[in-house]
């Protein structure tokens, strides 16, 4: 939980408290192990976070590069994209050491290894009886984003093992999905399993949106299949041309998980998913699914309030009553 | 739904009244008032003698549009239009149904307007850009999307890219183009050379005027006023449109009147505190500014957003040059320029006025929905405070509905600041006025 004071008066109190809560790490010093950030402009909201850390914290020799992401996918973006990601490669390569092809796609290939144990590890969730829980997941594809890939993936193996082992949970009274604005607070996930729901997939920056899908390996242009793999995926609305496909991969997921209640959480001040709702609202109750939208903020002061309308979520869900 | 109104016949009307009105009583500035007038009309006009109307965000340049004979409909120019008004509220409201209600009041109105069916007309196509914000991304998609599966109406997104140099203007340069091809094959029309020549000229001149009006605002005292500041936003509503160059040709000679002479526009001829507003203009409370003429003889010399013309087409049959300039252009629109890319477009945007407008205090008259502005908000006001030592003024409100903070609370704000000034005997004007004596 961070007290995001401090990086308020940065960033005003109309700003997502979740982009505070990065700025106050910047602030406290928790973030004076890193030697650079790059940015790219998935909303607005986090470039102030980038363009304040440069104004008033940058340390001469720290790295800062602005990575610029299209906001829309056809042919046109994509060969912008991969023009971005060449540039990038050029600025990592003269401030740190060369990124050759082969390096590249040897790099690709760990991350896709994490992929793969990251569906392996979203399997476990799939049968009726899963064998982690959402609030464990979360904590685990978090610790993937703060590690070295090698490392996390013998972790993560080993973790793998582990759990196929374990009594299967089936106690629980209702199959959740978490969507929405960027959710890295497995705390927050626990207050709905405690009272009985479970999360067994999500689309979740932090979760399925992180590292999923393979990307693919392109021998002769690796940046090319960089940009094709991560341009096309759906991961929230800042894509304009992309809605239907990310309705669409909520409801495959939800379907593929054979979810019973999705858990929608807007951030206050966020506008790209606190939007989402035109595109997503009916379709998901037109699915058969539960629905409930909650407004969120980073430091969740109102967990009481949060288990009440879990608690209710769930028992909706289980007596089959009305949305 | 309930509460329907025909929204262009009210507009259009609204402006002719506003123009009798304003003949009756100040008839020197009824000039100010036509463009708004051409503007309306022509919409209305167009809906009702059946010219097709293209829907676009303010960023698209209108100058293609008119070429193809069909008239654009910016919708950003509704909520501006609609700020000061309750009828504001209905839109609104709509919207909030579908977004949250921290989504900026501009595309909430935006949003409310098209599903209201308050426009009363189905569009022959939409086209909108990726930017400004975050705002407009969470409204425009689903307008677009809305249009599209209720009325078949085709659209087309033109990506605008967050970084403003070369590669930038390149991309979205071929986006512009692609935008283009895509209405004529809508409309069924050829590439008219000749015809995006001729707004293209009247753009060329319009820019060129706003730069040349832009560069008097710098002298001392201002030459002309806060009004125009506001008025001025619908130049990305018809750029190219002659009543638009009609508008800034009798700017530019009011201000040039009044610059050649070093007279202030201010009645009491003395300039006491020049104003920049560090964000948006207040669409909303457009009279405070004259009230702030009037009590504190305090001129609002610029804004944080501007419009101070852009780049030139020098020639308008190059297919390059073409495409280029109105990506600069597009990319050059006030707010793209300023708070859609990375936060040094903003702070160096200020950094210049600063440097060449003489400012005496800044106001961060923020309006809520901006968010980003507001997360870029301290680096402004640092700039205006710690670098050039001139006090600032820090308030929130929503240009865009009235509901959020009364017109008298925003005054009372601003009273308070002005007589704290006066009370510590921060009187810049009179010292210039003494020192250059
Ligand atoms: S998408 Fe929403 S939650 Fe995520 S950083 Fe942007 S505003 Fe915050
Ligand atoms: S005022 Fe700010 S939030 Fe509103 S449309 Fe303009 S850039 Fe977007």
């Amino acid at each position: 939980m961070v007290n995001d004071s401090n990086a308020e008066s940065y960033l005003s109190p109309f700003s997502c408290s979740f982009c505070r809560g990065c700025f106050e790490h910047f602030l406290d010093g928790t973030y004076d192990f890193l030697n650079g950030f790059i940015a790219s402009d998935g909303c607005l909201q986090p470039q102030r976070v980038y363009d304040n850390w440069k104004n008033y914290l940058k340390r001469e020799d720290d790295f800062c590069y602005q990575f610029n992401t299209p906001r829309v996918y056809d042919e046109a973006a994509l060969g912008m994209y991969r023009q971005e990601l060449a540039d990038l490669k050029h600025a990592v390569e003269r401030w740190a050491n060369y990124v050759t092809n082969d390096k590249l796609i040897e790099a690709i290939k760990v991350y896709n290894e994490t992929r793969r144990l990251l569906r392996e590890l979203y399997a476990l969730r799939k049968g009726d009886a899963p064998l982690v829980t959402g609030e464990e997941c979360l904590r685990i594809t978090l610790a993937s984003m703060s590690m070295r890939k090698d490392t996390f993936n013998e972790l993560l193996s080993a973790f793998l093992e582990e759990a196929r082992q374990r009594e299967p949970i089936t106690d629980y009274r209702a199959r959740l999905m978490l969507i929405g604005s960027s959710c890295d607070s497995p705390e927050y996930l626990k207050i709905f399993e405690d009272k009985g729901g479970l999360f067994v997939t999500d689309v979740n920056c932090y979760g399925s949106r992180y590292l999923y899908d393979d990307v693919e390996i392109d021998e002769k242009d690796p940046l090319a299949g960089i940009a094709r793999s991560y341009l096309a995926r759906p991961v929230c609305g800042r894509m304009c041309n992309l809605h239907h496909e990310l309705r669409d991969t909520i409801l495959e997921m939800a379907k593929e998980y054979n979810v019973e209640g999705v858990v929608y959480t807007k951030m206050k001040n966020c506008d790209m998913w606190g939007g989402e709702s035109f595109f997503l609202d009916d379709a998901i109750r037109d699915a058969g699914l539960s629905l409930l939208i909650l407004e969120r903020e980073e430091i969740t002061a109102n967990a009481g309030q949060v288990g009440i309308r879990a608690e209710a979520f769930v028992e909706m869900i289980e007596t089959g009553g009305a949305d | 739904m309930d509460g329907k109104i025909d929204l262009l016949k009210t507009l259009s009307d609204q402006s002719d009244a506003i123009i009798k009105h304003s003949d009756a009583t100040h008839p020197e500035k009824t000039w100010m008032y036509r463009v708004t007038q051409g503007f309306w009309n022509e919409v209305y006009e167009a809906r009702e003698t059946g010219r097709p109307i293209i829907l676009c965000s303010p960023n698209v340049p209108q100058e293609m549009i008119y070429a193809m004979g069909a008239v654009p409909l910016p919708v950003d120019s509704l909520p501006t239009r609609l700020a000061s008004s309750e009828r504001a509220f209905r839109y609104i409201d709509i919207s909030e149904q579908y977004v949250p209600n921290t989504v900026c009041s501009i595309n909430k109105v935006n949003f409310g307007t098209v599903f209201s069916g308050d426009l009363g007309f189905v569009p022959a196509a939409m086209v909108y850009c990726s930017l400004p914000c975050d705002s407009s991304r969470s409204t425009y998609p689903a307008m677009a999307d809305f249009l599209a599966r209720n009325y078949g109406v085709p659209t087309f997104v033109i990506d605008t890219p967050y970084r403003k140099d070369d590669k930038g203007y390149k991309y979205i340069a071929g986006n512009l183009k692609r935008a283009y091809y895509f209405l004529l094959d809508v409309l069924h029309k050829e590439h008219d050379p000749e015809a995006l020549a001729h707004f293209l000229r009247n753009s060329n001149r319009t820019e060129e005027l706003m730069c040349l009006i832009g560069d008097m605002r710098k002298a001392v005292p201002c030459p002309q006023g806060g009004r125009l500041l506001v008025l001025n936003g619908m130049v990305t509503c018809c750029m190219g449109s002659q009543y638009m160059l009609d508008y800034v040709e009798k700017q530019y000679v009011e201000t040039k009147k009044l610059y050649d002479a070093g007279k202030s526009v201010l009645k009491s001829g003395v300039e006491r505190y020049r104003v920049l507003w560090m964000q948006n203009m207040m669409w909303n409370y457009g009279s405070i500014l004259d009230w702030m003429e009037r009590e504190f003889d305090a001129c609002s010399v610029l804004n944080g957003f501007p419009f101070l013309g852009r780049e030139q087409i020098e020639d308008v049959y190059d297919d390059e040059q073409i495409w280029m300039g109105l990506a600069k252009r597009s990319m050059g629109s006030p707010m793209v320029h300023s708070v859609c890319g990375p936060g040094e477009a903003y702070t160096e945007g200020i950094e210049h006025i600063m440097q060449d407008f003489t400012i005496d205090v800044g106001i961060f008259g923020g309006h809520v929905g901006c968010k980003h502005a507001w997360a870029a908000g301290r680096m402004v006001t640092d700039i205006v405070e710690k670098k050039y030592g001139k006090p600032v003024l820090t308030y929130d409100l929503d240009s865009g509905d009235i509901r959020y903070k009364s017109q008298q609370e925003v005054k009372d704000t601003i009273y308070d600041f002005f007589d704290t000034l006066a009370a510590r005997g921060y009187e810049p004007g009179l010292e210039r006025m003494k020192a250059s004596k």
